[in-house]
């Protein structure tokens, strides 16, 4: 079933559910719960008898839920534990519950009775909640909580204006008196629990269950068809540390981490001001992994915005593993080698980009942000280009432009020098070339060829071991790509000069993604020059460069301020002017509008790839499939 | 400064002198001292200011054409001028004739290739990549041709004025002397040459409508003629001086200025040159094969035009390999078929439209009616 959704139905079921006057609902998400604030209406509903619960089948369709507090739920947990009301019968729901989850072996039941009468539970999952905080904000004022006095059950029950309407709504018709007790006892621990703590009353089972899998702990009253849902969520993560990438002399060393309040924070205490905007979103059908996009507004043009908020809508998903899952699914040129989004593991860089006017968008569990949109030269900055002083920023901005070249076309320049040209080196070089070639079997280009997929082979051996043998690893590589190859009549120690000279420049590459598609193109180059020569080279480099001008990142020319030129924004491109003579700080993206960028995906180039089709069970990524 | 505007396939005026340099330098860098030298000897760089005045003229009738319809490219108006058959032929006539033209760039690339660097390597071969990147470029459509050329151009006249200074210092200015050696005639019949190179400027009737800016557009035409001519004649004056009457034997004159020139006198750079020489006529194939396919899609009612690109590029690989059986062919077809075709195709029929659309008073409607609704495609 394809499961399409567009921005008109979310807002047509959000519509609905905003008149339908849902006031638990409505109170999700807000850091304090306010159940009583909708005008309620209640004789508007004629079947109030589990209403909710028809509504959300009605949305079963749909997919795409939005809750009114601004998340967007792209695959709501409805769709495969049902969304039926909770039911009035304790035991019936935890037996209901049970059974969705299977029996977990890390789903708590705790089963008590409230000094007050009734029997109650709470259910949460072990290692979701922090244990010190439940104790405190639940299970104390639980047991402090006096036998009450009948509950004043008239005034509420007949509807007062700006009364229980969410209790109504959640009980259902008849009910006044034990909505009002469940209302009672959400007041009391709003009361006497602290305030931090994040309350609200759910009436759907699917909600329910919805805010157990995010740490929720989930209070359920025996007579009650509506449960408390207590945000008391903590997760294990690891303490805020130095990035492990973008490392810096100078600057912050605040990296960002798997925790995604965390992040938030980190950013927050950069941006300290209440322009920062957040769209919230959860995808994945079975991850249910909170993002958040940040922007600044005012900074950031609405077009951009809309466009984030369009892409990220489309997205259907069973696992977000990773940010880059998501710029998978939102870059404009899928099949570009070249990163159209940025990644970042620095909250300082993350900040920037916000006071840029561009949109960070952070997903949990990665500590990677990205950043949209961006143009090849954000690629080839690094944060502390900031930080240094600026005639060094510049040069060295400069060297890491030829650096980024050179890594790309070096081995396919010696090749075409070597193979078709060679009236281009001066004849001692020649000669010299020539003799160190004398001894080797390989023809030039297979024997470039060979070496550089070896020294690729060292760095991808490199990467995933482990430090004390990854030692080994550099030992092995500088025999074997070094003076005893040259000694064996393998290789020309002039390769091995060029070779070496490109790995260095490629590692001289800022950012991972760009280095990335430096070693894609730099076989790209070798190919063509070892058939083609200079001309080849010429021929591989316009496809680059022509390809480079087609594209966009969130609608904005790759290679601009260059091309379009831009004379004025290029005061942060190619160099770094100082702070005070660039006039508003950091350059704007330009601001859309009639005869400006448009923040769209262009026509000329393949829209975001729809998930293939088929049963969902084949779009379970694999390494979800393997650990499930 | 306006802010830069992007995404609806139109260019810029600056854009525009570029795409004109690339026009008509691409291939008159390299080999148009060689004709003229032919026929004009130590005379030649005299040739391409006169032959100028035939670009400006065709120039002219396009700014004109342009004021009478505004909004509207040549197939767009054709139509209503003379008639929807006689549009027909008139739109294959170009498209042929642009075929015709970029076919016989890429067999001029093909052999300066050929000759100087790849003795062996068959002509359909080399040519095969040049096609695959022109196509790759016209498929992008008019915006990215702009701005492509907004990169390449500037480095191409960098390079010209860097290649032409470091010669300076062996130039021998008296072999260029005296002017008017064997009087006003041959220069006037070596200025057909030019003449037909620089009416290469007729391909603008298909996009000039794309250009933005009423005014910029004509004074970008103009300008980027102008420093063409300024180019090419820097370029005949240094290889005139240089080489002065066996210019005509030399194959590639410019390219044998560039030998004269090492980087510290280490590196030398004659196949950089080359380099970037062909990117000019990388563009410069595109800009055609691009207007063909207009022309092509418009004849045969197509919405899209991207689809024709391909098997055009097959068709203009073929044509330079089969039209000419080797480079003498080819310069004798330069020097006596091309400027009357040329001027046929260039001057004529424009004017000849001009003709028609005033003795049967057609117009273009205002901006933003139908006609400004109906411009032209890609």
């Amino acid at each position: 079933m394809p499961h399409r959704r567009s921005l008109l139905r979310g807002l047509a079921i959000w519509l609905r559910r905003a008149l339908s006057a849902d006031g638990a609902r409505a109170a999700s998400d807000t850091s304090k719960p306010k159940h009583a604030s909708s005008g309620g209406r209640p004789g508007a509903q004629p079947d109030d008898s589990g209403g909710t619960g028809s509504r959300n089948r009605g949305n079963k369709s749909s997919g795409a839920e939005e809750r009114p507090g601004g998340e967007t739920i792209t695959t709501p947990l409805a769709e495969d534990v049902g969304d039926g009301p909770l039911s009035r019968d304790l035991s019936a729901n935890i037996v209901q519950i049970e059974t969705a989850w299977g029996h977990a072996a890390d789903l708590v039941v705790r089963r008590f009775s409230l000094r007050a009468g009734p029997r109650a539970a709470l259910v949460f999952l072990k290692g979701q909640v922090d244990d010190a905080r439940l104790d405190l904000s639940v299970v104390r004022p639980l047991q402090r909580l006096q036998p009450d006095a009948p509950a004043p059950a008239g005034p509420e029950a007949a509807g007062a204006p700006g009364g229980a309407a969410g209790g109504n709504a959640a009980a259902g018709d008849g009910g006044g008196s034990r909505a009002t007790r469940l209302k009672r006892l959400l007041e009391h621990l709003e009361e006497s629990a602290l305030h931090t703590i994040q309350l609200e009353l759910v009436s759907s089972f699917a909600d329910a269950m919805d805010r157990v899998a995010h740490g929720n702990a989930l209070l359920l009253v025996h007579g009650e068809n509506a449960a408390i849902a207590i945000n008391v969520h903590s997760r294990p993560h690891r303490s805020v540390e130095e990035p492990g990438t973008e490392q810096v002399v100078r600057g912050p060393r605040e990296g960002f981490i798997e925790d995604l309040d965390t992040n938030v924070s980190l950013v927050r205490a950069r941006v300290r001001h209440p322009k920062l905007r957040f769209l919230s979103y959860r995808f994945g059908r079975y991850s249910q992994t909170r993002v958040r996009v940040l922007y600044l507004e005012g900074r950031a043009p609405k077009a951009l915005v809309e466009e984030v908020k369009r892409r990220l809508d489309r997205i259907q998903i069973d696992a977000v593993i990773e940010s880059s899952y998501i710029e998978e699914l939102i870059e404009d040129a899928p099949y570009s080698p070249f990163p159209q989004i940025l990644q970042t593991e620095r909250p300082d860089v993350a900040a920037a980009a916000l006071y840029e006017g561009r949109v960070a968008i952070l997903t949990d569990g990665s500590p990677f942000a990205l950043i949209a949109p961006i143009t090849f030269w954000s690629l080839l900055q690094a944060s502390e280009d900031h930080y240094q002083r600026h005639l060094l920023s510049s040069l060295v901005r400069l060297l890491r432009i030829v650096l980024v070249v050179s890594s790309v076309t070096l081995p396919a320049l010696y090749i075409a020098a070597v193979i078709f040209h060679h009236g281009m080196l001066p004849t001692p070089l020649l000669i010299t070339i020539a003799a160190s070639r004398e001894r080797v079997p390989l023809p030039a280009a297979l024997e470039i060829f060979l070496f550089e997929v070896a020294f690729e082979a060292f760095r991808e051996a490199g990467v995933r071991l482990p430090r004390s043998v990854g030692q080994t690893v550099g030992i092995v590589g500088g025999i074997i790509i070094g003076q005893a190859a040259v000694q064996a009549g393998l290789i020309s120690a002039p390769v091995i000069v060029v070779i070496a000279l490109t790995g260095l420049a490629s590692f001289a590459t800022p950012h991972v993604g760009l280095a990335g598609a430096m070693r894609i193109l730099r076989f790209f180059l070798l190919m063509m020059a070892s058939s083609f020569g200079l001309y080849g080279i010429l021929i591989g480099g316009g496809f680059i460069q022509v390809h480079l001008l087609s594209l966009r990142s969130f609608g904005v020319p790759y290679l601009w301020p260059l091309s379009p030129l831009d004379l004025k924004a290029f005061k942060d491109t190619l160099v770094r002017v100082p702070i005070w003579s660039q006039e508003t700080g950091p350059t704007p993206l330009p601001e859309a509008g009639p005869g400006a960028v448009e923040y769209t995906q262009v026509t000329e180039q393949p829209p975001k790839p729809e998930p293939p089709p088929g049963p969902r069970e084949r779009r379970v990524p694999r390494r979800v499939g393997r650990r499930g | 400064m306006q802010p830069p505007v992007w995404q609806d396939n139109r260019i810029t005026p600056v854009e525009l002198a570029g795409i004109i340099i690339a026009l008509i330098f691409a291939t008159g860098a390299v080999t148009l001292p060689m004709f003229t030298g032919l026929v004009a000897q130590h005379d030649g760089w005299l040739a391409a200011p006169i032959g100028s005045v035939f670009g400006a003229l065709i120039l002219a009738v396009i700014v004109y054409l342009d004021r009478r319809f505004p909004g509207q490219s040549l197939p767009d108006y054709c139509q209503a001028v003379v008639g929807p058959w006689l549009a027909k032929a008139v739109l294959l006539l170009y498209a042929m004739y642009f075929l015709h033209s970029a076919a016989l760039v890429v067999r001029e690339s093909t052999d300066f290739l050929r000759s100087g660097f790849y003795p062996v390597a068959s002509p359909l071969v080399l040519g095969t990549p040049l096609l695959l990147l022109t196509t790759y470029i016209s498929w992008h459509g008019l915006e990215i041709i702009g701005r492509t050329t907004l990169i390449v151009v500037p480095v191409q006249i960098v390079f010209t004025l860097i290649v032409t200074a470091a010669a300076a210092a062996q130039v021998q200015p008296q072999l260029i002397l005296p002017l008017f050696e064997r009087g006003v005639v041959p220069v006037l019949r070596a200025s057909l040459i030019p003449a037909a190179w620089f009416g290469e400027v007729i391909a603008l009737a298909f996009f000039f409508a794309n250009v933005r800016g009423e005014r910029g557009r004509t004074v970008a035409a103009f300008a980027g003629t102008g420093i063409v001519l300024a180019l090419i004649v820097i370029g005949g004056l240094s290889a005139g001086m240089l080489f002065g009457d066996q210019v005509g034997r030399l194959a590639y004159p410019f390219s044998s200025v560039a030998r004269f020139v090492t980087i510290g006198g280490f590196l030398r750079i004659d196949p950089l040159a080359m380099a970037v020489w062909l990117f000019l006529t990388v563009i410069k194939v595109a800009i055609l094969q691009h207007v063909t396919v207009m022309a092509l899609a418009r004849l045969l009612n197509l919405s899209d035009n991207r689809p024709l690109a391909l098997p055009l590029a097959g068709l203009v690989l073929l044509l330079s390999d089969g039209l000419f059986s080797n480079k003498q062919e080819v310069d004798a077809w330069l020097l006596a078929g091309w400027p009357v075709y040329s001027f046929c195709m260039q001057l004529l029929l424009p004017l000849a439209i001009v003709l028609v659309a005033a003795v049967r008073s057609v117009r273009g409607r205002a901006k933003g009616g139908a006609g400004a609704a109906r411009r032209s495609p890609g």
